[in-house]
């Protein structure tokens, strides 16, 4: 767990003074379009829950941590994106005589496309609506639970997704304070909400019985062959990120993001659910640069 | 710069918005004795798969044991009603985990001992003047295999004792071993008080003992919430694998103290032409352990799957025991000469079938 919070501070850290590189050591490529791709990467860390009533009617909770890479393409009238991202965790019931946990192994990979419903800007926030895909693969490992002891749920999900924003301008002025004296800039940011609910999913979850390490000697770690359709209802996820992006002045992007999530499978036996609350901050560095005059 | 009201106003009702999945997601800790004897028992009742095997009425255990249980019990004597309430089934891999307590059943409760390490190390591995066959090398631990050669009247007898399925066998451990044994006229690999492990460990040793694919056994898992709801059978093949087999006669010994894992082992072994098992009936374990939590955080574990071995064209389950093809126990006046009745045995069984 240190090793993973010193390992993001310096990532953080390192990204931090990547993001604020002086403009005159950087390769420009001017670009007039209104096309900005981004490159992402991100940090993340916040709480977990499961509940996996395969093995357990006790909510787990605890810390997680985890990154990010991914790539995002924005236009006036869309933006698509695909981003992944690793997290791990631990996580513990609040039972006295329990003196297990689980160690908590996720994997999330997303795209969507949008497009922007209100092309001519008649509304004062920007608001843009489409598609989303999304794999989820939650791992987790008690080994309190003998051959239960390796849980799993693996969600595909395909559905909608929205996405609205709004930017503000914050007026640059001048700091004096005993002698000393900063000027701040004006910069630009922009509050963002984004909202995604899948419709149709396949998933994986463990059998009737969750069993491991079976008598055919296969250490069952998820089988694709006993995959599952299903439409909401059976399944329910929802990914909602609520976030502040401030813009630099050299094109690039530091947001600080809230990213809520909320999945359950409910397969008429050994419901599952679970909950992720993360903080993040992402760096958006801008691929295309665009000359200055064309910035608004 | 001037902030839109509305914009606030949003913002906090999706903070209030992210906590819903409390509402949701309940799985609070209960020390209620009622509660947790109900769930205990209910989650045998949906998932274990040997009530008719064991032949256990688990509606009368529950009328039995269920008015012994009320709020004033402390958390020691719900424990030890609920290890009555599983040891009803008999069955070794049923168990409760409490910080203070682990709940049991002994398989080899009342049955003959049949191994004497202490006996087998001083009069048949370790050189020295106590040696029945005068060995003048050590014996030799590969991994967790160990291994001696016997020479009898010019015949040589490979030997290896196993003593968990728990321990890994390497690819390099299991190729050393069979390569020492390759100028032996025959094998005994003793699995006896080895109390089961890993599976994957079975297929390590069985498959280096043919040449042919083989049906070693059949096992189904429970898959709903009656007594007889079981998914559909799965067969279960060892294969040949490796550069180094040993196809010579073998004699499999095992006692009551073979559990589980080793039971699949000596259910295997009743495919194999090449294979004579004597010693004692194993002590079953065919139903391979599901674990699970209670309310109170104590965890649990006991079968839910239900395996058998072909034979005579018919499937034989093994949670009772895998019998031997020839019955054989210790006799006490051998061992107090040093003599191991099943390993002398063994060796005659080796020497007459060449």
């Amino acid at each position: 767990m240190k090793k993973g919070l010193t390992f993001s501070i310096i990532l953080f850290l390192s990204l931090s003074a990547l993001a604020q590189t002086p403009e005159n050591k950087r390769i420009r490529i001017l670009n007039h379009s209104d096309r900005s791709n981004y490159l992402l990467t991100y940090t993340q860390a916040g709480l977990h829950k499961t509940l996996d009533q395969g093995v357990s009617p006790l909510l787990y909770k605890g810390a997680i941590i985890g990154a990010g890479l991914g790539f995002r393409s924005e236009k006036s009238n869309r933006i698509w994106d695909l981003t992944g991202d690793f997290n791990y965790g631990t996580t513990t019931t609040e039972a006295k005589s329990d003196f297990g946990g689980f160690q908590n192994y996720h994997v999330s990979i997303d795209a969507q496309y949008l497009w922007n419903l209100d092309y001519q800007n008649s509304y004062p926030v920007k608001f843009y609506a489409g598609f989303a895909t999304n794999q989820t693969l939650n791992f987790r490992v008690n080994e309190n639970m003998f051959n239960a002891s390796f849980g799993y749920d693996v969600i595909s999900g395909f559905g909608v997704s929205a996405f609205t924003s709004k930017s503000f301008n914050i007026k640059g002025f001048d700091i004096n304070l005993f002698r000393w004296f900063a000027r701040y800039h004006p910069h630009k940011i922009t509050v963002e909400y984004e909202i995604d609910l899948p419709i149709l999913f396949s998933y994986i979850r463990p059998t009737y019985v969750v069993i491991e390490n079976f008598v055919d000697g296969n250490i069952d770690l998820y089988d694709p062959e006993r995959a599952e359709f299903a439409t909401i209802g059976t399944v329910f996820q929802l990914k909602s990120n609520l976030g502040l992006s401030y813009h630099l002045r050299n094109q690039n992007i530091i947001r600080f993001g809230y990213l809520w999530q909320y999945y359950s499978i409910d397969p008429e036996y050994s419901r599952v659910q679970g909950a992720t609350h993360l903080f993040q901050i992402q760096f958006k560095f801008q691929l295309n640069k665009k000359s200055l005059d064309h910035e608004s | 710069m001037k902030v839109n009201h509305r914009i606030v106003v949003l913002f906090f009702s999706l903070i209030a918005f992210y906590s819903c999945e409390n509402a949701l997601m309940e799985g609070e800790p209960s020390q209620d004795p009622v509660e947790n004897f109900d769930y205990l028992w209910q989650q045998v009742n949906e998932k274990y798969s040997y009530f008719d095997v064991k032949n256990v009425n688990w509606d009368v255990v529950y009328n039995n044991y269920r008015p012994l249980v009320n709020d004033q019990l402390s958390e020691q004597q719900l424990f030890n009603i609920m290890f009555d309430m599983l040891s009803t089934l008999k069955d070794g891999h049923v168990n409760i985990v409490s910080p203070f307590n682990v709940s049991r059943y002994h398989i080899s409760h009342n049955a003959p001992e049949n191994f004497n390490r202490r006996l087998l190390y001083d009069y048949y591995l370790r050189p020295g003047e106590l040696n029945h066959f005068n060995v003048r090398e050590h014996y030799y631990t590969t991994g967790s295999l160990i291994h001696q050669v016997f020479e009898v009247d010019e015949h040589r007898i490979g030997y290896i004792h196993y003593s968990s399925f728990s321990n890994t066998i390497s690819d390099y451990a299991i190729d050393y071993t069979l390569a020492r044994m390759h100028t032996t006229n025959g094998l005994i690999i003793d699995v006896r008080n080895n109390g089961g492990g890993a599976p994957s460990n079975i297929f390590k040793i069985i498959n280096r003992l043919t040449d042919r694919k083989l049906h070693i056994y059949s096992s189904r898992l429970k898959d709903g919430p009656g007594h007889n709801d079981f998914g559909e059978v799965m067969k279960v093949y060892s294969e040949p694998e490796g550069d180094i087999k040993y196809l010579k006669p073998i004699i499999l010994i095992t006692n009551r103290n073979c559990y589980s894992a080793t039971s699949f082992f000596a259910a295997a072994a009743k495919a194999y032409p090449n294979i004579t098992h004597i010693g004692d009936t194993t002590g079953g374990g065919a139903g391979a352990p599901h674990g699970g939590q209670m309310p109170n955080g104590w965890y649990y574990r006991f079968s839910v799957t239900q395996s058998a071995y072909p034979e005579n064209g018919t499937l034989h389950d093994f949670e009772l025991g895998v019998p031997p093809d020839i019955h054989v126990d210790m006799a006490i006046e051998d061992e107090l000469e040093g003599h191991d009745s099943m390993l002398d045995l063994a060796i005659v069984l080796l020497l007459g079938t060449e």
